[in-house]
């Protein structure tokens, strides 16, 4: 019973809920039982908040059966990123400094969840500050991969990849500055969105790097990703760089098609040191679209590299700003991970960060006109490698940070320069058993088209439903 | 030649603008990360036009919002 009901999808489990065939405290005691489970293995959770989930449980189900109107996540039991801020509760961001920090705020995002009725299971592990794509944490304990607990989850939302994918909860908030939504997804085997800047809120989160940082949710399928998304997207008057224009219901415009839709495969940057695994579930996608009616168009895109360094200087400068405090009075509570990743930024000249943030726009304009007016969609892989295994991504010392970065990193990152939407799909598996994933990057605020693209593919296929065999 | 910055400017800049005292080996690895995103950021900017401001980011992105 209870491994049927954890099989379920967000969205089939709250149906379940509403129809009354299972209740909030069965759906919820079924998913702290396996989180338990799966924590001994996983180190997914950094706390587990088991007597408050069941609590809000029954309250929900006894609201349900006063006959209150109730929210499209009714009971559903979620966990989240351990840098959702809800007032007077822990939020650790995953390291030393703020192990006891109780913020006085509560996140806009966790506010509308709430709202929606989900039930808050604990809170995950990730990487120091959100500073590391490979979900190592030396306070908490590094966090593994449900489909091979000897390789990297990859982060930062490494918790949120791992949870999810080993099925101890139905969904999940992550971050994503660089690819730390994108990256955990597509190494775990789930979906998981990068939003538009500016179409969820960012307040109530942990800052990592302002310009750049994106809320985006995890899940198994495209249309439990659709769900959460239009549940926390919108207008926020507490984040001003949040749209005002109203949210679609993005599950509803998941019904459509894609014939005659132009798919962009880039011939530069995106493939460079592919494995051949890898390259055959790129291929394999990209018939499974032809076959939905797609067109698949080879293009060059502008230099990655050059807007991944653009990306960089924004990154390290803004967090040089947000963590030097701390750096210079208590230097040794930080990670070498994160230490080196944010050094640079005190060094790199106000001018250049300047010209960086400066010529987003510019580049911007130039992606979209040499990539977007021919095609509807780019398509990618997220990495160009299977997961790594944890040892071989822990670096021996500061100097070996930047390489690691970049090779995870460098087909993410370039897209929250660009401030454009990207989602993780599940694309099957490598010759060792590790998930494999593109993603489907669009125009500004298309995360409709999007996921309509993504949600057919995984009507095609059956990567999706696939269980980590080690939690079977 | 273009110099490039060295291990001494980096340790210089710490301790005279930063607060921050860090060592001989760490600063030459600081020197060529700052070096690379220096150079490649100065090589993009030669496209800037005197009139671009940052909060025209923004109001691109809606401009290209794709209507469903």
């Amino acid at each position: 019973m209870s491994r049927d009901l954890l099989n379920l999808s967000l969205t089939e489990v709250a149906d379940a809920i509403r129809r009354r065939r299972v209740s909030s405290v069965e759906v919820t005691r079924a998913c702290i039982d396996h989180a338990l489970k799966a924590q001994a293995q996983l180190n997914c959770f950094i706390r587990i908040e088991a007597d408050e989930a069941l609590a809000a449980a029954k309250k929900a189900d006894r609201e349900f059966k006063r006959g209150r109107k109730i929210g499209p996540l009714h009971g559903v039991p979620l966990a989240h990123k351990d840098m959702y801020y809800r007032a007077g509760q822990v939020s650790t961001c995953g390291s030393k400094i703020l192990k006891n920090y109780r913020p006085a705020v509560t996140g806009t995002v966790v506010e509308r969840l709430a709202a929606a009725g989900a039930i808050w299971l604990g809170g995950l592990n990730m990487a120091e500050f959100a500073a590391n794509p490979t979900g190592h944490n030396e306070h908490f304990g590094d966090c593994r991969n449900p489909w091979n607990p000897a390789h990297m989850t990859g982060g930062s939302s490494s918790g949120s990849g791992s949870a999810v994918g080993a099925r101890a909860c139905f969904g999940s908030l992550g971050s994503d500055t660089g690819g730390s939504v994108r990256l955990p997804a597509a190494a775990c085997g789930v979906v998981g969105l990068k939003p538009t800047y500016g179409l969820i809120s960012r307040y109530g989160i942990m800052p990592r790097s302002w310009s750049q940082d994106t809320v985006g949710p995890l899940t198994r399928t495209v249309r439990d990703c659709a769900r959460m998304t239009r549940i926390i997207a919108g207008e926020d008057p507490r984040d001003p760089t949040c749209s005002t224009d109203p949210v679609l219901n993005y599950e509803r415009e998941l019904a459509g098609r894609v014939k005659g839709l132009k798919i962009g495969v880039p011939t530069n940057h995106y493939y460079d040191g592919a494995t051949d695994d890898v390259k055959a579930r790129m291929r394999d996608s990209l018939e499974a679209f032809k076959s939905l009616g797609a067109r698949v168009v080879e293009l060059a895109v502008p230099d990655p590299q050059e807007i991944f360094h653009l990306s960089a200087t924004v990154s390290q400068s803004e967090a040089a700003v947000i963590h030097g405090r701390w750096l210079r009075t208590r230097p040794e509570d930080y990670s070498l991970y994160v230490r080196s990743r944010v050094e640079a930024g005190f060094h790199i000249p106000a001018t250049t960060y300047l010209h960086a943030v400066n010529l987003r726009a510019r580049v911007l304009a130039g992606f979209m006109e040499k990539v977007y007016t021919k095609v509807d969609l780019v398509h990618t892989p997220v990495m160009v490698m299977p997961p790594p295994t944890i040892a071989e991504t822990a670096p021996k010392g500061s100097g070996d940070v930047a390489g690691i970065v970049a090779r995870i990193t460098r087909n993410t990152r370039p897209t929250n320069y660009l401030g454009l939407p990207a989602l993780s799909v599940p694309a099957g598996f490598s010759e060792d058993g590790l998930p494999v994933a593109f993603q489907l990057m669009g125009r500004p605020f298309s995360e409709a088209l999007i996921f309509r693209a993504a949600h057919l593919y995984q009507q095609e296929t059956d990567w999706h439903v696939a269980a980590p065999p080690l939690l079977a | 030649m273009k110099e490039q910055p060295t291990a001494r400017l980096i340790r210089e800049h710490g301790r005279q603008l930063a607060r921050l005292d860090i060592a001989e080996q760490r600063a030459a690895e600081i020197a060529a990360e700052v070096a690379r995103l220096n150079d490649s950021v100065m090589a993009a900017a030669a496209r800037a036009d005197f009139n671009d401001e940052p909060a025209r980011f923004a109001a691109l992105l809606e401009s290209y919002r794709e209507k469903a």
